[in-house]
């Protein structure tokens, strides 16, 4: 069965890629990535200035999922793009390059640099432990709005917004993403975990992002709901971690998925799990995918 | 998982077992000696809660509260014993190196692979420095699978020869080098590595040590079309596979999962002894 999606404008080989954040911090990894057989590839998060991230531990793998708390490290735009940009032709598959601005004037200048080697941009407006990041400029409608706007302005490729997981805030907000192309739905939900020997929280920052598992329903709920209330298109992503998990996205509304924690589960052998998966439910469901995107609604 | 043995009585022990299998659990123990014979240098031995068992290459987090985490290669890690030798190269580590006894740390893992002890019956070791730990534990464990072990050991004094006793207990020859002289030959581990080589004929080399070291003894050996494997270092974080910060270019492997432990026709083809990435994720030479 045809396996192939559109999102924006960008056509992906399958609707598999990596979720920001998730083996995405340097070209070698992307490539790894696109050998396995993901539909598109997505970086970590870059941001204006370098950042080294929190002190360790950084990722806890807990009995519902996974929690981290990463601090968003990358070696700042200039950096990275010029790394990008010495291997564009090695990538088949579309790269979607993640940012973290923290205003507009800085979504600008990043999106007028990845202007030539990303496919599609994805602002994060929904890492839950950075400060004056992700979360925190979503919480100013404002602010967001300009930031979506400027890299729309900057950028010729497709711009989605990734979302955090809390309904109430991005149902409140979600004006403020009018100029966006597509949503990614969802980020990780803030957490934390204590050591009941060492009488203290586990992660380095305290707080950090809850994923896999227990993330699905959750983020799940949110893509059924914003495809009814936005029409917009949407890649899910939240605790996929078999095929099924992935289909219950694709009725939900979604026309692409992510796939992170995963990532640790499996190894990048779960893209071709996925894609065998996918392709023998299409086909003893004789069923498009494209008419398998939103089916579980009511018309 | 959790389903299954959160319905069940399974008792203390069980429990605990299942635990560490589906979650990130952290076994405390208590520091019981602090051999210190540098300032910047400590042989630690903790008494473990529980039981946590580590084959050489393989390594551990091992986490103080309010300070953080590093990746160590322990030297003994055996039922509820653990020996670690750290080196103050950073703010955890110092932590480390200065623990008092009695104080609590916490270790998670084994994480990774480990160097094979199966493929053969003559082993030629070769240790750099603080890197000595998993090779020890290797020479320890081929020493009681009867192997034929030839060690070289080095490190800048006599006194960061720290383990030099017990690389002569598992080894039927130990050649030591100092970079200053003051014991052993003078010079480098891997100044007479071809003749050693030559003379002893080993099936298999491991090796630990400053990655400059660990280069020329993989170089040295993939000429001499000898299987060889090395234990890197790279910056750990996540201890998963997810983040990327411990890289080894340009495949794309992993020094967390797929490593810690790489041959060397892998490690020749790849950025080991050139180049790494800091804790940004930037570039960085290495020298």
């Amino acid at each position: 069965m045809e396996l192939v999606t559109k999102i924006s404008g960008i056509t992906l080989r399958n609707p598999f890629m990596n979720a920001s954040g998730v083996l995405g911090q340097t070209v070698s990894l992307l490539r790894r990535l696109q050998e396995a057989g993901a539909g598109a590839v997505v970086t970590k998060s870059i941001t204006y200035e370098e950042r080294k991230g929190y002190d360790n531990p950084t990722f806890v793998k807990i009995k519902c999922g996974y929690l981290n708390a990463m601090g968003l490290p990358n070696p700042g735009f200039k950096e990275f793009s010029k790394e990008l940009s010495s291997s564009k032709e090695e990538f088949k598959v579309p790269v979607i390059v993640s940012i973290a601005p923290s205003e507009p004037k800085q979504a600008k200048e990043m999106a007028a640099t990845f202007k030539k080697v990303a496919d599609a941009i994805e602002i994060n407006l929904s890492c839950p432990h950075a400060e004056k990041l992700g979360l925190e400029v979503f919480s100013d409608m404002g602010l967001t709005e300009n930031i979506v706007k400027s890299v729309k302005d900057n950028f010729d490729g497709p711009v989605f917004c990734k979302l955090p997981p809390y309904r109430n805030e991005v149902l409140g907000l979600i004006k403020s993403l009018e100029s966006c192309d597509a949503l990614v739905v969802s980020n990780t939900i803030r957490a934390m975990v204590i050591d009941v020997k060492a009488k203290k929280p586990i992660l380095g920052n305290k707080f950090g992002g809850l994923s896999g598992r227990a993330l699905h329903p959750i983020s799940l709920a949110l893509v059924f709901e914003l495809y009814e209330k936005t029409r917009k298109p949407i890649v899910g992503v939240g605790g996929i971690e078999s095929w099924e998990d992935a289909v219950e996205f694709f009725l939900a509304g979604a026309s692409a998925v992510q796939i992170g924690s995963a990532l640790e589960k499996k190894g990048t052998t779960i893209f071709k799990e996925l894609i065998e998966g996918l392709e023998e439910y299409l086909k003893e469901e004789k069923i498009g995918l494209e008419e398998l995107i939103g089916l579980a609604h009511d018309s | 998982m959790y389903l299954l043995w959160s319905n069940f009585n399974l008792g203390r022990d069980n429990k605990i077992y299942l635990m560490r299998l589906e979650m990130s659990y952290y076994v405390r123990g208590k520091l019981e000696l602090n051999n210190k014979p540098l300032d910047k240098i400590a042989i630690l031995e903790f008494d473990l809660d529980e039981n946590m068992s580590c084959k050489p290459g393989q390594y551990i987090m091992a986490w103080l509260p309010n300070y953080g985490e590093i990746p160590l290669s322990p030297s003994i890690c055996d039922d509820r014993k653990l020996q670690l030798l750290v080196e103050d190269v950073g703010a955890t580590s110092n932590k480390f190196v200065n623990l008092e006894v009695g104080s609590y740390a916490y270790f998670r893992g084994p994480f990774g692979n480990f160097f094979d002890l199966s493929r053969g019956n003559k082993y030629l070791l070769v240790a750099g420095g603080t890197g000595a730990a998993p090779i020890l534990m290797a020479a320890r464990n081929l020493s009681k699978l009867n192997a034929e072990v030839i060690t070289i050991y080095g490190g800048k004094s006599r006194k960061h020869l720290v383990f030099l006793e017990d690389f002569n207990k598992y080894s039927k020859k130990v050649f030591a080098y100092t970079e200053d002289g003051s014991f052993g030959y003078s010079g480098v581990v891997t100044k007479d590595l071809q003749n050693v080589i030559s003379s002893f004929l080993p099936e298999v080399i491991l090796t630990t040590g400053p990655e400059m070291m660990m280069r020329k003894v993989v170089e040295t050996s993939v000429r001499n079309k000898i299987y060889c494997e090395a234990s890197i270092v790279r910056i750990i974080k996540c201890a998963s596979g997810v983040c990327g910060s411990c890289v080894l270019e340009p495949q794309g492997l992993l020094a967390c999962k797929d490593g810690p432990v790489f041959s060397g026709e892998v490690l020749i083809n790849s950025n080991f002894g050139k180049t790494m990435r800091s804790e940004s994720g930037k570039e960085v030479e290495i020298k």
